[in-house]
């Protein structure tokens, strides 16, 4: 039975004043006059459209009214041709040393010219999706001297970390409503201050429904264009940042729950929020407004992950992991295989995603099946010497039909908080709270994973993040589970570690 | 466990069929059509607008209960006792 259908209407545009995500003193007086004078304002409203389009007119868009404006044009459209050619000119000089470097005995401009096709052609397949990047045969061990390094420290324990596309910058957030900004190379971090309560509610958040506003994150989402830093926590608003100024642009209002997961399509403004009400929402950073509501899951959705062709995957409590066509409106369900629930999930590339239960095992899913591929039970067992700092009763009532805890792991520790992929290559990497983050490879043509290496790290993983050359891998780490209290390692530090990955050199790595 | 079920809660579910049974509580209490207890499921037995009957198997007295399948049988209702 499908639910009752509900009218929501798309909430009305933002006034500009609220889009420059400037400070409340220079809002109030624009909302003041707001009222008085309604032509007044639509004037300025028209105004501030063409600063925009004279913006949008210097990078070769624009108007054809008079002869200065097509002479400039022209000039600005002839500055973007030459800027495009001499970007791929250097671009073809780079690839054709390193195909020289590559083919040091012969310098025949023939088999030149075709290692410099095989390299492009192989670099557009790998950006585009289609073939998969093989960077886990390369994974070196960890040496001695690599570990996991504290990057960022946070008060409470973090529940969300999120990298820029070129990875090098990262955002964390945690139990208490702490967003730090911070850069992967320098470690420097600077914190998001949260506006006050009649700036929000003039960034049109709702009144919250308690007599305070909780302020505590539970997922964050960096924009591509790293213009925008979305947050979703428990007071059922999506929270819009300016990454450049970190300051709040406005709140999204409509779930009827708090938000757990967030995502923004990739090379997109689109941005899909998951809540414990069990509807996932499309928005738009860019407009400001709310597009779409998805319908399926019969419980509290969890986690989140969005990939290219408009593709969502979220997994929920109801055992099930659903994977979205935006377009296409219709949705596949994939079935936990055992009495699991599934904590989290992510995309590998476009035919294969990985998700992690709660009973410690990690499933590889393909989309031609709806069964997984391989299921890799007690991926991260619980380590006796771990079972001292852990203060949470050890036994469990027992599961009905299941009289084997011996079997099924149990403890917190164990369950599987965290996935993570390298987009588009085959190393995987996954957390839980028993101390470790293993790394995996994918195997190719849906054959499977191997395990690669274990990296040490007390403390419940709560989220990971892979970069994107593949190099270091951030964790958010806390003392408790992001989404509960049932475990806590004393010994852990709450923040963000980061963990180089040393790769053997190619040459032919651009 | 298994000791401890009254022999009176016959048929059981097994554990496959009890994950099933939870699937659909689950669902009906997503749209607000879940009655709990045995008062309402009797009174939608007796109106007829019952479709699903679940009986805890660990129910204490089980006595409390055995009325709700002679009804079910009566309306024609599926009835299912889970442990």
């Amino acid at each position: 039975m499908a639910p009752r259908p509900r009218k929501r209407a798309s909430r009305p545009k933002p006034r500009p004043g609220s889009r420059r995500g400037g400070g409340g003193g220079d809002d109030d007086p624009f909302f003041e006059s707001e009222p008085k004078r309604r032509r007044g304002g639509r004037d300025e409203d028209i105004e501030s459209e063409d600063s925009d389009d004279d913006g949008v007119a210097a990078f070769g868009g624009g108007f054809d009214e008079d002869g200065d404006e097509r002479g400039r044009e022209e000039e600005d459209e002839e500055t973007v041709g030459e800027k495009k050619m001499r970007m791929t000119k250097e671009w073809l000089k780079k690839v054709t040393e390193v195909a020289k470097r590559g083919q040091e005995d012969d310098d025949e401009d023939e088999s030149g010219g075709r290692r410099v096709a095989e390299i492009l052609q192989r670099k557009q397949l790998e950006e585009s999706g289609r073939k998969r990047r093989e960077i886990a045969a390369r994974v070196l061990p960890p040496g001695p001297q690599d570990g996991f390094k504290v990057l960022v420290k946070h008060r409470q324990p973090v529940t969300a970390v999120a990298l820029s596309k070129d990875s090098d910058k990262g955002f964390s957030a945690s139990k208490d409503g702490i967003i730090m900004h911070w850069d992967v190379e320098t470690g420097k971090c600077e914190k998001y201050i949260w506006p006050s309560e009649n700036v929000l509610v003039s960034h049109h958040a709702k009144p919250p429904i308690s007599a305070k506003r909780s302020k505590q994150v539970l997922a964050l989402a960096a924009s591509s264009d790293g213009r925008y830093l979305a947050s979703g926590g428990l007071d059922r608003h999506i929270h819009l940042w300016d990454v450049r100024s970190r300051e709040h642009i406005q709140a999204f209002s409509g779930h009827r729950g708090p938000i757990s997961c967030l995502a923004f399509a990739p090379d997109s403004s689109e941005l899909f929020s998951g809540s414990f009400d069990r509807s996932i929402m499309q928005w738009n950073a860019e407009d400001r407004t709310y597009m779409n509501c998805l319908y399926g899951h019969q419980n509290e959705i969890l986690t989140m992950d969005a990939l290219s062709k408009d593709r969502i995957l979220t997994v929920a409590r109801d055992r099930t992991m659903h994977l979205w066509k935006i377009p296409e409106e219709s949705q596949l369900v994939f079935r936990a295989p055992a009495a699991a629930s599934l904590e989290c999930c992510c995309f590998i590339d476009d035919k294969e995603f990985l998700s992690g239960s709660d009973d410690g095992s990690i499933e590889l899913w393909s989309i031609m099946r709806k069964k997984p591929i391989l299921i890799i039970k007690n991926a991260h067992p619980v380590l006796c010497t771990n079972l001292n700092s852990v203060d949470n009763d050890d036994e469990s009532p027992k599961e009905n039909g299941m009289h084997k805890p011996e079997n099924v792991p149990s403890a917190a520790q164990s369950w599987v908080g965290t996935v993570a992929a390298r987009r588009g290559s085959d190393l995987v990497a996954s957390g839980a709270g028993n101390g470790l983050v293993r790394l995996w490879a994918i195997k190719p043509d849906s054959k499977g994973a191997e395990p690669l290496f274990d990296l040490k790290l007390d403390g419940f993983v709560n989220s990971l993040a892979i970069a994107k050359s593949g190099r270091f891998i951030v964790a958010g780490v806390g003392q408790e589970p992001r989404l509960g209290r049932w475990g806590r390692v004393r010994s852990a530090q709450n923040g963000v570690a980061i963990h180089p990955i040393r790769l053997k050199d190619v040459k032919e790595d651009l | 466990m298994e000791s401890t079920v009254n022999p009176k809660a016959y048929p059981l579910a097994d554990a496959q069929l009890t994950m099933g049974i939870l699937d659909i509580i689950q669902h009906s209490t997503n749209y607000k059509q879940l009655k709990k207890g045995a008062n309402e499921a009797t009174i939608t037995l007796n109106r007829g607008i019952s479709e699903f009957v679940v009986m805890a198997a660990d129910t204490e007295p089980l006595e409390i209960l055995l009325h709700l399948p002679l009804l079910a049988e009566d309306k024609g209702t599926l009835q299912l006792a889970a442990e």
